[in-house]
């Protein structure tokens, strides 16, 4: 006879991409929790072999729509350094713009859409609408103006078109210079208005104390584009040995690499950035990070939420005092370089291999390319920031589970999400693939 | 990308939960799937059509509710 199941279950959740999380209980102890990670492994660095070192970044943009602006610039950065490159002082200002801008839109998504609602204990950012108009239209409002002084930027919202591997292709007029000063100065309030629904939203209460890993330098500089990689573990190294850090490695549940450093495992990202670099953050930021009792160092992987938001404030007055350097200096458009694929020769080719690291909202990036004397790729490799994550997300878990598993399956569940929503992770971003070596065949 | 794995999870839980129901089979299932799931209905029906194939999925008709939402929900089915 024929009879109706009732299931009820949602596939679709609020991170980027696809993972499971899983949690086997037996007899009233923890047995096994993993994060599963079964978002099919994406190829880039396959596509990128044979391809010319002087369109890798618009390629490896296409790894995510949201941190394009991070790979074009991990990219770019992998090549130069390949090349043996050195990119001039205005380029690399106006690449911080960019970095900035990317860095500001993400936060703010994850921020506004995809954490709040369960502050606010709805499903998704949807009702919101309803309940919370105002902060709805300000987060787009918000996400609108960044993508808008992207556009101003690099002539595209999402992938760079105009940032290449010598400079831009097209440098900013003084009426963009007004019109990006114009958008970033009039989102002040926002930011403010930002901070203070963070400081109303109460974060759950969970320590766990980890490495921390990010970019380090001996500057006055918050280190976003260039740098040393460091730990809060003491670990120090050039961006070269970026392998001795990441020490990636298969676990059978997940398509996308684990890595571990010094401990275990080790976090990146606003909380990891913001643990190694408090002091460097702009004074304002500083303020923000105090509003929010965010110090160094945090280990309520929670909080990373909040430390993006004081990133936020960060990024919006680094990214006005930048502009105000060029509306004083004025923009040399003399800079401006057209390359394509280098048909001309305008940059020197030779063989070498180059590293990219670059802080993007989710942490530290990796790219590098080794290239032959003709600036073919021949091997490529990326890191990608949340497959850093994964282990540590993993550990968390594990201490988190025991710790609250007296309570309904449905709290569990929501503290499990809200866990690993607070890393912000991309996993459809960091599921890469491995060489398959076939041996005695 | 994401499509792939979503089906084959809601593959996979289908046949578990037609086990935990001693299911012969499974003649229908019902979804509901909103505007902005990225999933196309062609693709997913013959993702069933071809895995169900010698699984008590095989035949299964599935029916699907749009909904105006990014959601893709597993809402019931029928089984013998």
């Amino acid at each position: 006879m024929s009879r109706n199941v009732k299931v009820n279950v949602e596939y679709l959740t609020r991170v980027e991409g696809h993972g499971n999380i899983v949690v086997n209980v037996k007899d009233g102890k923890l047995d096994d929790c993993r994060l599963d990670i079964v978002e099919s492994p994406r190829f880039f660095e396959g596509m990128l072999r044979g391809r010319s070192i002087f369109e890798a970044q618009h390629i490896t943009s296409r790894i995510c729509g949201i941190c394009a602006c991070g790979h074009t610039l991990a990219s770019i950065q992998a090549g130069e350094d390949a090349l043996g490159f050195k990119p001039s002082e205005q380029t690399i200002r106006l690449r911080k713009l960019l970095l900035h801008q990317e860095m500001l839109d993400s936060h703010i998504l994850h921020i506004y859409l995809l954490v709040a609602p369960d502050l606010l204990g709805v499903k998704s950012f949807v009702p919101l609408i309803e309940t919370h108009n105002k902060v709805v239209r300000r987060a787009l409002r918000m996400k609108k103006a960044f993508n808008d002084v992207c556009d101003i930027l690099v002539g595209r919202h999402v992938h760079p078109i105009s940032a290449i591997v010598g400079g831009f292709t097209k440098l900013p007029k003084e009426k963009d210079l007004d019109a990006m000063l114009d958008i970033l100065e009039g989102l002040r309030p926002d930011m403010e208005a930002t901070l203070e629904l963070l400081s109303a939203l109460k974060f759950p209460e969970f320590e766990r104390d980890t490495e921390y890993v990010a970019l380090v330098n001996d500057s006055d500089e918050y280190p976003l584009l260039e740098g040393d990689i460091g730990s809060t573990d003491g670990l120090r190294m050039p961006k070269k040995d970026y392998l001795k850090i990441t020490n990636e490695f298969v676990v059978p549940h997940s398509s996308a690499k684990h890595t571990k450093a010094s401990r275990e495992s080790y976090m990146v990202g606003a909380l990891a950035r913001l643990n190694l670099n408090y002091n460097k953050l702009h004074p304002k930021a500083k303020k923000a990070a105090e509003s929010l009792k965010l110090k160094p160092v945090t280990t309520n992987p929670f909080l990373n939420t909040a430390a993006q938001a004081v990133e936020c404030v960060h990024c919006l007055e680094e990214s006005i005092s930048i502009l105000e350097y060029f509306k004083e200096k004025g923009v040399k458009q003399e800079e401006a370089v057209v390359v394509g694929l280098n048909e001309k020769g305008t940059i020197p080719v030779r063989a070498g291999s180059g590293v990219g690291a670059v802080e993007v909202p989710r942490g530290i990036l990796f790219h590098n390319y080794e290239i032959d004397k003709n600036g073919k790729i021949v091997n490529a490799n990326c890191v990608i920031p949340t497959g850093q994550n994964l282990n540590n997300i993993e550990h968390d878990m594990r201490k988190l589970v025991p710790e609250i598993l007296d309570r309904k399956d449905e709290e569990i569940t929501l503290a499990m999400e809200m866990l690993v929503r607070a890393y912000d992770p991309c996993i459809s971003c960091s599921a890469h693939f491995l060489n398959v070596k076939f041996i005695n065949r | 990308m994401h499509e792939m794995h979503l089906m084959k999870d809601i593959f996979e839980d289908l046949l578990r939960l037609g086990r935990e129901q001693n299911a012969k089979k499974i003649t229908k299932v019902y979804l509901k799937m909103g505007d902005f799931t990225e999933i196309n209905e062609d693709v997913l029906k013959f993702f069933f059509e071809e895995k169900g194939k010698g699984t008590i999925l095989e035949g299964a008709r599935i029916e699907i509710e749009k909904s105006p939402m990014r959601e893709l929900r597993l809402v019931s089915f029928d089984c013998e």
